[in-house]
């Protein structure tokens, strides 16, 4: 054994402390009181703008080379950085609180004189031996001792570790089981050695090592969670094995990558773009002004021009870059952050996203991705719980040579309509009166929740023979093979719940339950199971655990007949592997698999064995071995389990139903329409993956299917070249014709080989629908990263799905969705979004994400743009005054410019605005495009908003100055004033034209906006003469001479008429001479145009229902 | 939670830009911005102003310093017969160019009259009669030296008043520039000082109020109606003390009635006029175009994603 272990002593406090453990109080705020401060600033300073700021806020400190007030940067820059940390301290708040609560819990522990004491959580430590009580939680992660329940067995629920609500049994050790009092339990003496702290849930490697004894092993079977609760048993003993953060919840809850958004990462690369430009800006002022200095040295009312030098043309270049400092647009970070906290919490209101039936909101666990939502070029998307509601019925089996239960699902009925050999009504050979489908024939205990209808196969068994026998070896491995707790009245049938792992688990127990194979308890040892009244016990002696890889379980027990029996059940591929040679039954059974596959359900295959009780021994001597090893036991079990799962005897099939989710084939239609690529990546079978894929509308009958499925690299290039080939014309674009499948299998050669997986990618890109099917979770990562690596330009992509199976396709995506379903919450907790059911993403994707992008890149361009605009006046200034620096605008009228007069338009935008109306959005899903085609944020964007801003300034100072010069009555401060008034109402107006979506909201913040200019010249015109901050005195009085100014309202005027009917004009211009779909769409949503295609038989149609019938008949086919 | 702004279904104005409302609106701008130009070049036709600049006759080349040495020189000019100059008010100017009161290493920017420092005595500079002196300025440095030493006055029938009063801003008057300075006891014993030491004189307060561009005009005084007679001469006084032929300033002299837009103001009017016309401009070439080929509005002919 290696040196990483740990070790932990019962009732000896003092060997405990030697070893290294962590406190048991529990920290998940950020913050504490000390911390704040230093982490806050930490954290903000790690923004390369808040260092620029910084440094300009102490340049303006601490020279006196600044043209305006010592504080017009540092200023609203803290203000800035206090908004932000007010922002931190409302979300932090809430997770001290919860920690509090959480650590003062009370627990009670052992002494080693036997004695109890109650103490607080966060004082439990290593070794301490808790007694908890039933439904409280286990206050660290410990080792069950000795338990109240049935041979030291107790339940716990992990739903708020893993989100599973079913029961899980653990067991005690077996030698303690018996120590079920304080007093015995503090003579335990001994210790615990296992692995070193890791975020593993479902595993634990140690053995408890005895002064005189053998060594016991210790697994995950009796390990209890911090995190999990303690159910349906009084009390239990347990001792602590990892504390606080060691603990395993503690463990996983570190946080994954933090995910940027593209807009973002362009954001920071702007920022250096417009640092570099101001620079420049900066550096040509201060040529102006040197040169200035050299044809003015003879104005002798300015002694410094004539003892001006090089060196001060350094002190020049500083005062300008105070002066000019604002193109960096200040407001930037807080409006997206202040916006996009909004948009979040929208998306969780949305009454049209929350599902009724189980409570369940959408949840934004990041607003960093809010736009990306909108931008979405490639969905990858689970099938089990995402399209599908994981809510499993059992619909046929197969046994011997039949196969039972009638009908079939709705993928079966679009298959047999698309013309597949499937027979609706399945197995002729049954006669009339067999098919009376009447469940409560067909079934024992009738379950309503069953729709099972095929009374031949209690008919069959109660014939008997050999059918009979192969019905009850059927019956037996589903109620004995399985990992199901039951729960509630054990007598009753009616009244018993099965928490199962898995919904298939649950199907399964439970149809054979309906059928009268009603198992009915299970301790340690034995399971037992009530077979039409008469009970049955089952001494189990191995279980052979599911996993992903294995695709299989098994348990090994004696059965009433004394015989030792392997029963095994698994997925149909890894079963015929194992199964003994020349079966009669397997052709058939294979053939009836097909079918049940076409039908899109889910199959499993079951298996038995009678093992020898000699061979059983050596080999459970084996079996012992590796769940007492400390090293790989996992894989050392697995190999165990492989030896014995081999020349298994066919017992039968069992088909499940998985329903498709309401409005998934819909949701996918209309994304498609979107033009968004959607890839079902499944672990299904091909044909199951494929009907589903008819089912959910992501495949249609017009299109060309071709399958890569081959296992070796000639023949998948073969498959790859002969598609190719075939539709060469389409090479680099995509159709609606084509579709791809690919096997998991061909999948593991292609990722291989980068040549094969290029082509695989341009075979892909022209595909309308991709399904990778018989996919491991890892395989489903690979995907997602070969299309962000191999895509040139790299697409947006979204990753969907419900399950720890599609966590890691999940982090690898730009965008992760969760879905909030029944397969627990590890999908949920690394996703950036969770919705509760697949065909919110529709809503999320084409109205939130839409939005959001447009909203997002608008608060970003404009606040370029208002900065560019107001500061380029100040550049312009420097004409008129010697390029010495001085300011146009008085400081406190300049510092207000970003923080009062144009600080709230831009982000109420961020979350009001609305081009078009969201039924007009969903029923036009092409709307979506331009966000894809990233048209709403790019070079050619940020440029001519950039341009829009030259030529504002270039008007908003030019025209007041000209004004003015013209009388000569110039007084500096209302002047100043009065262009920037005209600017503050230009550029307001500028973000009024933006909006489409004007509520009184929107009124309301603009009004207040202009409004706040008028206050604060009245306010810091009228502040007593002694006030320096701000330079205020400086602007003593000039209120009133600039409102008296008649020049003030009529220059204003001028400036505002002129800038904006540039906006206008060319804004009409580009809607009337060069209309976007867009314009379109929102003109006829509008209701204009609506006497196109007015010819009769659409006359009583929606408006909005002739539009989707328009946007597809211009949409590319 | 199912309220209209949590449901993003507050009631709206969704506004397009449809051709009705841009060439109505560029039609009604254009209409009243041409109405308004006209009431602006009425008023500002009706003002009258003579400018006289005076700086070539009265070239000097020395700065003066005390109040007795100056160049004096008289100007002379026969105002216009209009009535008005009888009729109004008339407001005295004097108007410099190329004089860069705005810059911001000039003294006028930062000064506060409760700042002694700013008050005090940054502004050190070489006489320039005598280069070895250095000459310190109270109570606000160099900026009292153009605006003590300009001293024109109309002398002749002395139609003008002589006390400056009323022409500066009367919160300056009444509240900045009150303050009581530093006695002039106080002031630092080195070098010697100019000493302006009226601070409440309304034309140092005229001054001190920064003109933004380097050409401006500054109230000197104002003459009350029907003290001026159109078509008289009048002789204009000057106490020469500064030249400003160094730097390639000029010198004049303003009289001037004033409108409801204030002084004679060309720009304005005409910056109006071209404005109104290009809106009426813009709203017929949109509407022609509206006419000839209209691009009607909700047209799905245009609804192409490629």
């Amino acid at each position: 054994m290696e040196n990483a272990h740990c070790k932990s002593y019962s009732n000896a406090p003092s060997d405990n402390t030697t070893q290294k453990s962590t406190s048991n109080k529990v920290v998940t705020s950020k913050y504490t009181f000390y911390s704040f401060l230093p982490r806050n600033l930490y954290e903000q300073f790690s923004r390369l703008a808040n260092v620029y700021f910084l440094l300009i806020s102490c340049l303006q400190l601490f020279t006196s080379l600044s043209p305006t007030s010592k504080w017009s940067t540092g200023g609203p820059f803290i203000l800035i950085l206090v908004l932000n940390m007010i922002r931190e301290i409302w979300e932090d708040s809430k997770r001290h609180k919860a920690d509090e609560e959480v650590n003062n819990r009370l627990v009670e522990v052992i002494r080693e004189n036997g004695s109890t004491e109650s103490i607080p959580w966060k004082s439990v430590t290593l070794g301490d031996i808790v007694w908890v009580k039933c439904n409280h939680e286990f206050p660290a992660d410990v080792v069950l001792l000795s338990s109240t329940g049935d041979q030291g067995m107790c339940y716990i629920d992990t739903c708020n570790l893993d989100g599973e609500t079913n029961l899980k049994i653990r067991n005690s050790l077996a030698f303690t089981a018996s120590l079920n009092d304080p007093l015995k339990i503090s003579q335990l003496k001994g210790y615990f050695e296992y692995e070193a702290p890791n975020n593993r849930l479902y595993t634990f490697n140690g053995r408890y090592v005895r002064p005189a004894a053998e060594d016991v092993p210790v697994d995950n079977e009796n390990i209890l969670l911090r995190g999990a609760t303690l159910r349906n048993t009084q009390s239990i003993f347990g001792q602590v094995v990892y504390t606080g953060a060691q603990s395993k919840i503690m463990m996983n809850s570190q946080k994954g990558r933090v995910k940027i958004s593209n807009i973002e990462h362009t954001v920071n690369r702007l920022l250096l773009g417009i640092l570099l430009f101001e620079l420049i800006v900066v550096s040509a002022a201060t040529i102006g002004m040197a040169s200035w200095v050299s044809s003015n040295r003879e104005a002798w009312y300015l002694p410094y021009v004539k003892t001006q030098t090089t060196a001060n043309n350094f002190e020049g270049w500083i005062t300008f870059l105070l002066l000019m400092n604002n193109y960096v647009p200040i407001s930037l970070y807080i409006s997206m952050e202040l916006a996009k906290t909004v948009q979040g919490q929208q998306m969780n209101w949305d009454i049209e996203m929350y599902h009724e039936e189980t409570d369940t909101p959408a949840l934004t666990r990041t607003t960093n991705l809010n736009e990306e939502l909108g931008q979405i070029q490639y969905i990858f998307s689970d099938k089990t719980g995402t399209l599908t509601q994981n809510v499993m019925e059992f619909r046929k089996c197969f046994i011997n040579t039949t196969s039972y239960g009638f009908g079939t699902t709705e993928i079966g009925i679009a298959a047999a309509a698309r013309g597949t050999n499937i027979q609706v009504d399945q197995d002729p050979t049954a006669t009339e009166a067999e098919r009376d489908k009447d469940p409560n024939k067909a079934q024992f205990h009738r379950d309503p929740k069953i729709a099972f209808d095929d009374i031949r196969l209690l008919q069959r068994h109660r014939e008997g023979g050999s059918e009979g026998e192969f019905i009850n070896d059927f019956m037996r491995v589903l109620s004995v093979c399985h990992t199901v707790v039951p729960e509630g009245d054990l007598t009753d049938p009616s009244k018993i719940l099965y928490q199962a792992e898995s919904p298939d688990e649950g199907a399964l127990s439970g149809f054979a339950k309906a059928l009268g194979w009603f198992f009915c308890g299970r301790t340690s040892t034995h399971t037992t199971v009530d077979v039409h009244g008469k009970k049955e016990q089952f001494e189990i002696l191995n279980v052979n655990k599911f996993n992903s890889a294995r695709k299989r379980m098994s348990v090994v027990c004696r059965t009433p007949e004394g015989k030792i029996m392997l029963y095994c059940k698994g997925a149909d591929n890894v079963m015929l592997e194992r199964i003994a040679p020349n079966q009669s039954q397997r052709a058939p059974m294979e053939s009836a698999l097909t079918h049940y596959a076409n039908e899109g359900l889910r199959t499993l295959v079951l298996g038995k064995k009678e093992i020898p009780e000699s061979a059983w021994v050596e080999w459970n001597k084996v079996h012992h071995a590796a769940s007492t090893a400390l090293v790989d036991r996992d894989g050392a079990l697995e190999r165990a389990a492989e030896d014995i799962e081999k020349e298994m005897i066919i017992v039968g099939a069992t088909a499940i139903e998985d329903k498709l989710q309401v409005g998934v084939p819909d949701a996918i239609a209309t994304l498609a329409q979107g033009g968004i690529k959607i890839w079902v990546l499944t672990g299904d079978k091909q044909e199951t993956a494929e009907n589903i894929g008819f089912a959910c509308r992501l495949l249609r009958d017009d299109m060309e299917i071709n399958y890569i499925n081959g296992s070796s690299d000639d023949e998948i290039k073969r498959q790859l070249d002969h598609i190719l080939q075939r539709n060469d014309s389409y090479v680099g674009k995509e159709t609606e014709h084509l579709a791809l499948i690919v096997d998991g299998k061909s999948l593991l050669v292609l990722m291989e080989e980068s040549e094969l997986s290029q082509k695989l990618l341009t075979v892909a890109k022209m595909c309308k629908a991709v399904i990778a099917c018989r996919v491991s979770p890892n395989q489903k990562r690979e995907i997602v990263t070969l299309v962000r690596r191999g895509v040139q330009p790299e697409p947006m992509t979204l990753s969907i799905g419900d399950g720890a199976n599609d966590v890691p396709m999940i982090m690898e995506a730009h965008v992760g969705v969760g879905i909030s379903g029944n397969e627990g919450l590890q999908a949920v907790r690394s996703a950036d979004y969770a919705i509760a059911q697949f065909r919110y993403l529709k809503r999320l994707m084409l109205i939130h994400g839409r939005n959001n992008y447009r909203r997002v890149a608008e608060v970003v361009l404009y606040s370029f743009y208002k900065n560019m605009t107001l500061v380029t006046s100040l550049f312009l200034y420097n004409i008129y005054n010697g390029w010495s620096g001085t300011a146009i605008y008085a400081s406190i009228i300049l510092i207000c410019f970003n923080v009062a007069y144009t600080f709230l338009p831009i982000i109420f935008y961020g979350f009001l605005e609305r081009d078009v109306n969201d039924t007009t959005a969903l029923k036009n899903p092409q709307l979506y495009i331009p966000g894809q085609r990233r048209e709403g944020f790019n070079a050619t964007v940020m440029l001519t908003w950039m341009l829009n801003a030259i030529v504002h300034c270039i008007f908003v100072f030019f025209l007041p100055t000209a004004a003015f010069a013209a009388t000569g009555m110039v007084d500096l401060g209302v002047y100043g004033t009065t262009v920037m008034h005209s600017l503050v109402i230009a550029v307001n107006f500028r973000l009024f034209l933006e909006e489409n979506y004007i509520s009184w909201i929107s009124h309301l913040v603009i009004f207040v906006s202009v409004a706040l200019f008028y206050f604060v010249v009245g306010v810091a015109s009228n502040m007593p003469l002694s006030l320096t901050l701000f330079d205020v005195n400086l602007f003593y009085g000039v209120g009133k001479m600039t409102f008296e100014e008649v020049l003030f309202y009529m220059a204003t005027l001028l400036t505002i008429v002129v800038a904006n009917s540039i906006d206008v004009a060319s804004l009409y211009i580009a809607r009337n001479f060069f209309p976007t779909p867009t314009h379109i769409i929102q003109e006829r949503e509008r209701g204009y145009g609506r006497n196109f295609y007015n010819t009769g038989d659409d006359s009583g149609m929606e408006n909005e229902e002739r539009s989707v019938i328009l946007a597809n008949a211009g949409s590319p086919r | 939670m199912d309220t209209a702004f949590k449901q993003q279904r507050l009631r709206a104005w969704q506004p397009i830009l449809t051709p009705k409302w841009v060439i109505s609106s560029f039609f009604a701008v254009g209409v009243a911005f041409i109405g308004i130009a006209i009431g602006i070049l009425g008023a500002s036709n009706q003002v009258q102003e003579l400018s006289l600049q005076y700086d070539a006759k009265c070239e000097n080349h020395f700065m003066s310093w005390n109040a007795s040495s100056y160049s004096e020189c008289i100007l002379n000019f026969t105002l216009p017969s209009n009535d008005k100059w009888a009729t109004s008010e008339v407001y005295v100017y004097y108007e410099l160019s190329n004089f860069y009161q705005n810059h911001r290493q000039a003294p006028f920017l930062q000064l506060n009259p409760f700042d002694s420092d700013a008050f005090g005595f940054a502004d050190k500079f070489q006489d320039p009669q005598d280069a070895s002196k250095e000459l310190y300025m109270y109570p606000c440095g160099l900026v009292n030296g153009p605006c003590h030493l300009l001293q024109p006055l109309i002398t002749s029938r002395r139609p003008c008043p002589t006390n400056p009063s009323g022409i500066a801003w009367k919160s300056d008057v009444d509240k900045k520039y009150i303050a009581p300075i530093k006695d002039a006891s106080g002031l630092p014993n080195q070098g010697s000082f100019f000493c302006w030491h009226n601070v409440s004189d309304e034309d140092f307060i005229v001054w001190m109020r920064v003109a933004a561009l380097p050409r401006f005009k500054k109230l000197y005084r104002k003459i009350p109606a029907n003290k001026l007679k159109p078509g008289a001469t009048y002789s204009l006084i000057i106490q020469n003390r500064f030249p400003v032929k160094d730097f390639g300033g000029t010198k004049t002299f303003v009289l001037s009635t004033t409108s409801w837009i204030g002084g004679k103001n060309n720009f304005l009017g005409i910056a109006y006029i071209v404005v109104g016309i290009i809106c009426v401009a813009l709203a017929i070439i949109f509407l022609v175009k509206h006419l000839i080929s209209p691009r009607i509005l909700g047209d799905p002919r245009y609804l192409n994603w490629k």
